[in-house]
């Protein structure tokens, strides 16, 4: 409603054009130092195409402010929200986080981060391959050095 | 295109070892290390911390640990546990031990450690061989390593100049040993000695002397050869001294005195030493940086040395007391106006301490968040009534066999202090629906709930609750008044729930977990032992939509068989401990889950 908040214009990689409040852009530390010398030209983000950019935009809009609340209805509230935010496939996570990683955008890093790593936790390793489509690239000599070497993996 | 977002096509290696940093277990990082070759090499650059339990040659384990791994900076070897060679999935050995000795461990990684075989032992050689393999050591510690000696930790401490963090609980070294470290880790600042029998006063001494200036921490507890002696040397040498822990029955109020005279800096005390007088306390006025003072059985103290306390700790933060027999409602008055900072405050069975004093508390310390009270015969509902009004920002409230306090107590703390978020209560039979109604009523940001054996708290108090407060875990063990209806409000009303005690509940059934399995999908941790009437039935609808279940404990349990066990074990993906009778385990959900299984026979 309040027409006075400044608006930052962001240019994603494939051209698209993006406005955000500037309190939000302000949390993203590699563009912080342009917004605040008061730049008034698109901000180019060469590394970032324009649905991740969204995504982002959205997280950190959905964020602002809520992450501090000590409000626990909020904070339950945005815990589902962020549950139903990273319902997305492999590749769009990745980005997130390579985009959080470029934009230095510590929460979305942090949460994007500890996404991958709950999904593989307790899982064996036939299974980690599994849900990250990766293959074996050892050999059989090897994988079996290697495994004999480390006789205290265990519950393989 | 396929294989375009894959993880390796997509994140280059800071991020992915962003995400190896973010797995909390050895067991997880080691899968992910042997998945494929980038991710091995990864791996073997960036684990920093290496847990080691006995083994049948640790010399050799840890010779390939340090060819592996070239960043390792902690290394903890703890030989009251033992990790595993490999061993064939359902034929593990499992032997369980007090949670106590597992304190410095995740848990994950204790679930991991907890299937044991045979023990061996580090010996002087293989310690000589983690100074020699791993010279940037900075974290060492070697719990109950019993056949390390003197030479051992010297040829370690030649190696490891930059080591900052020694822990020797239970070594059976000598004082050539210490007195090496204090020469050669001119860095140490962290150093605990518990149970270290072989220590005596010349090691310490040496130590002192030697990497005294950089100690900011010193943990001793039953070394009997060491005495005053070797505090006076560490109050002249250790200036830097935060944290001082000692737990002695050869000290006396000559070593404190050295001790709280020579190292100013002193922000944390611990004390259990049955010598020390009034004197020795009022020295400790003089440590005006004291935040945190814990005394232990001081039968000889009285309000006299309370009274210096409050004059020159100032900022005091948090105090305990516990079996301070002579410490009586003055003392800690006198704490009270004198210590206005205090936040947390824990009176444990000091039988001369009442309800005048806790009054006197909610008066003056409007910071308080943490008050426990446990054992304490003469204290009243009246100085509940005062906290309540006076510490709104009390966060938890621990209370254990406190006959005095009631209903009305309660609900005082309820009305004045919104920021509850623990309140635990176990014993205090006055205590009933009115006063956690009056909690459920107002304590909007309770989470953490747990009333043991409470036999006058029934179903109304639990309406209460689950309609007020955002529970995430509940503990009302043994309150048999409480039946379904009770538990059916938490399911509707509390869906973050992830843990829940109802054992030994007579009156609940099957209907209560139907709607918890309905209600709370997050739940990780049930017990429901010694709940008769509960049956194969209300298990199955509780695991339908409790996927994320981690533990069931259902010893005693007539109504459960073994294909309710069954149940569990092949619906919840993640669990990792069931405790149930060995009868009631099938061949076949032993082969499928041998490991996660605990038999109650093994607890007795």
């Amino acid at each position: 409603m309040s027409s006075k908040k400044k608006v930052i214009t962001l240019r994603s990689s494939d051209g698209e054009i993006f406005e955000v409040e500037e309190a939000v852009a302000l949390e993203w530390l590699t563009i912080k130092p342009l917004v605040e010398s008061g730049c008034t030209d698109a901000i180019p983000l060469p590394q970032v195409t324009g649905n991740i950019l969204a995504k982002v935009i959205e997280y950190c809009k959905k964020h602002i402010g809520a992450s501090e609340s000590e409000d626990r209805k909020i904070l339950y509230e945005l815990e589902s929200w962020d549950a139903d935010f990273i319902k997305v496939d492999q590749g769009t996570l990745f980005d997130l986080i390579r985009a959080a990683d470029y934009l230095t955008i510590k929460t979305l890093f942090e949460f994007t981060c500890q996404t991958v790593a709950d999904t593989i936790k307790h899982k064996t390793i036939e299974e980690v391959r599994h849900i990250f489509r990766e293959s074996n690239d050892f050999t059989p000599e090897e994988e079996k050095e290697i495994r004999g070497k480390s006789w205290w993996l265990q519950g393989l | 295109m396929r294989g375009h977002d894959r993880i390796n096509a997509v994140l280059p290696d800071e991020l992915i070892f962003e995400i190896f940093a973010r797995l909390d277990s050895k067991a997880s990082l080691d899968a992910f290390s042997l998945v494929c070759k980038r991710w091995h090499r990864i791996d073997r650059l960036s684990r920093t911390t290496l847990r080691v339990g006995s083994s049948d040659s640790p010399e050799l384990l840890l010779g390939e640990l340090s060819r592996r791994f070239v960043s390792v900076k902690n290394i903890h070897v703890d030989e009251l546990l033992s990790v595993a060679l490999p061993v064939r999935i359902g034929r593990r050995q499992r032997r369980n031990r007090s949670p106590l000795l597992f304190v410095n461990f995740d848990k994950a990684y204790r679930r991991y450690i907890s299937d044991i075989m045979e023990s061996f032992c580090l010996t002087d050689a293989g310690l000589a061989a983690i100074g020699e393999s791993f010279g940037q050591l900075e974290k060492l510690s070697l719990i109950w390593c019993s056949s390390i000696s003197s030479n051992g930790l010297r040829s370690l401490a030649g190696n490891c100049a930059s080591l900052k963090s020694l822990d020797l609980q239970g070594c059976y070294v000598g004082d050539e040993g210490l007195a090496a470290v204090g020469e050669c880790c001119k860095h140490l600042e962290e150093l605990n000695l518990r149970c270290c029998e072989g220590l005596s006063d010349v090691g310490l001494i040496q130590l002192a002397t030697g990497c005294g200036r950089s100690l900011k921490s010193l943990g001793i507890a039953a070394c009997p050869k060491i005495t005053d002696v070797s505090l006076v040397t560490l109050g002249s040498q250790c200036a830097s001294l935060e944290m001082f822990s000692m737990d002695s029955e050869v000290m006396h109020d000559e070593g404190l005195l050295a001790v709280v005279r020579g190292c100013h800096q002193l922000k944390t005390l611990k004390l259990q030493c049955t010598n020390i007088t009034d004197e020795g306390l009022k020295a400790i006025g003089c440590c005006s940086s004291l935040e945190l003072l814990a005394l232990h059985n001081f039968q000889r103290i009285t309000n006299l040395g309370l009274l210096a306390v409050d004059k020159g700790c100032k900022h005091l933060k948090s105090l305990s007391l516990s079996d301070c027999a002579h410490v009586t409602d003055k003392g800690l008055e006198a704490i009270a106006t004198g210590c206005r900072d205090l936040m947390h405050l824990e009176i444990n069975g000091c039988h001369s301490i009442g309800t005048l004093g806790l009054e006197s508390v909610g008066r003056s310390c409007m910071n308080l968040t943490e008050l426990a009270l446990l054992y304490c015969q003469r204290i009243g509902n009246d100085a509940l009534i005062e906290i309540g009004r006076g510490c709104r920002f009390l966060q938890a409230l621990h209370l254990v066999d406190c006959p005095h306090l009631g209903d009305d107590a309660i609900s005082s703390i309820a009305r004045g202090c919104p920021n509850l978020t623990k309140l635990h209560v176990r014993r205090c039979y006055e205590i009933g629906n009115k006063a956690i109604m009056a909690v459920g009523e107002h304590c909007k940001n309770l989470t953490d709930l747990s009333l043991r054996l409470c036999d006058r708290v029934g179903d109304e108090a639990l309406i209460a609750v689950g309609q007020g407060c955002p529970l995430r875990h509940l503990n009302v063990s043994g309150c048999r008044e409480i039946g379904d209806a009770g538990i059916i409000a938490i399911a509707r009303g509390c869906p973050q729930l992830t843990s829940l005690d109802v054992s030994v509940l007579q009156n609940i059934g099957d209907m209560a977990l139907l709607e918890l399995g309905e209600g709370c999908s997050s739940m990780k941790d049930i017990v429901i032992s010694h709940c008769r009437q509960i049956t194969d039935s209300g298990l199955f609808h509780l695991v339908k939509n409790c996927g994320m279940l981690e533990s069931c404990h259902m010893v005693y349990c007539p109504g459960i068989s073994s294909a309710g066990v069954a149940t569990v074990i092949s619906s919840c993906p993640n669990i990792k401990k069931v405790l149930v009778e060995k009868s009631k385990v099938t061949e076949r959900t032993r082969r499928r889950a041998g490991s996660v299984i605990t038999y109650l026979c093994m607890d007795l």
